[in-house]
């Protein structure tokens, strides 16, 4: 936090050290995040190049009431929006989440239509690896807003006070947005493998 | 009595660590009670996992170039108080 309150007021000052500090700490992690979100690194270079100049244009406006990096993460979210936006790209989530959930149980709340059981071999024949590049697919398949928060909490590991400073969101809604995430990542897996042959319904 | 619905809308809480001891309990009750939720749960706790190892990009060389660059040609705010 000291550390923080020392570079905030260095970037104040206009110090070319305080930028290349923020760089190094964060602009690896800002550029992954734009890659990410917007789907190639040409343009999550110019996405993060506009922050980091718009980063400079508001660093006297910045006044430290959420961190450094969830600052930067911000930033780069409404530039990353910005480029989906102007570029037809952005995908909202539809509808289709809640019915599902509703559809998947009965009245009293109980299964209606019991899960999927992946088949029991799975982790031997799926090792980390083809899991960890199943589920990576899959989350960039996601609509951008449940990509993003899975990114930022699960990649990034920002808490939830970083996320709602980044998103500009309540904690509520920042809950309700991740585990409506969640459940549309392991519906896309889910899928896949049943599609693939992978799974198979419960006895 | 947890339903299996109450069991899916918490799963993000229990994962995450912030569901309330009750619902932690009442959680765990119905898991060990119900083998849907319970595989349900597995195979969330399976991709949760997963995701938490997705690897953020390295930054490289080319790039911290150009943003040195666009650095440099920042107006120098210092010199001008």
């Amino acid at each position: 936090m000291k550390d923080e309150l020392a570079l905030l007021q260095k970037l104040k000052a206009g110090e070319n050290n305080a930028y290349q500090e923020v760089l190094r700490l964060y602009g690896s992690m800002l550029l992954g995040y734009a890659k990410r979100m917007v789907g190639s690194k040409d343009n999550a270079e110019e996405v993060v190049q506009e922050a980091i100049v718009s980063i400079f244009a508001s660093i006297d406006r910045f006044e430290g009431q959420c961190s450094i990096r969830s600052w930067l993460f911000r930033i780069v979210h409404h530039k990353a929006v910005d480029y989906l936006r102007k570029n037809s790209r952005f995908v909202k989530l539809t509808p289709r989440d809640d019915e599902t959930m509703e559809e998947m149980f009965d009245h009293k709340g109980f299964w209606s239509n019991p899960p999927n059981v992946w088949k029991h071999d799975l982790e031997e024949r799926l090792n980390a690896k083809q899991m960890l590049e199943l589920v990576q697919t899959k989350m960039d398949s996601l609509p951008h807003n449940y990509k993003e928060i899975i990114l930022l909490r699960e990649v990034y590991k920002l808490d939830t006070e970083e996320v709602c400073n980044t998103l500009n969101i309540t904690p509520v809604h920042a809950r309700v947005m991740l585990h409506r995430a969640r459940q549309a990542l392991y519906r896309a897996v889910d899928d896949h493998l049943q599609q693939t042959g992978q799974g198979a319904a419960t006895s | 009595m947890m339903t299996c619905k109450d069991v899916l809308q918490r799963l993000s809480d229990i994962v995450d660590g912030e569901a309330p001891l009750l619902t932690r309990w009442s959680f765990y009750i119905h898991i060990a009670m119900c083998k849907n939720c319970r595989k349900y749960f597995q195979q969330f706790r399976d991709i949760h996992e997963a995701t938490q190892h997705v690897e953020p990009e390295d930054l490289n060389e080319e790039f911290f170039d150009i943003m040195n660059s666009v650095l440099q040609s920042k107006p120098d705010s210092s010199s001008e108080k």
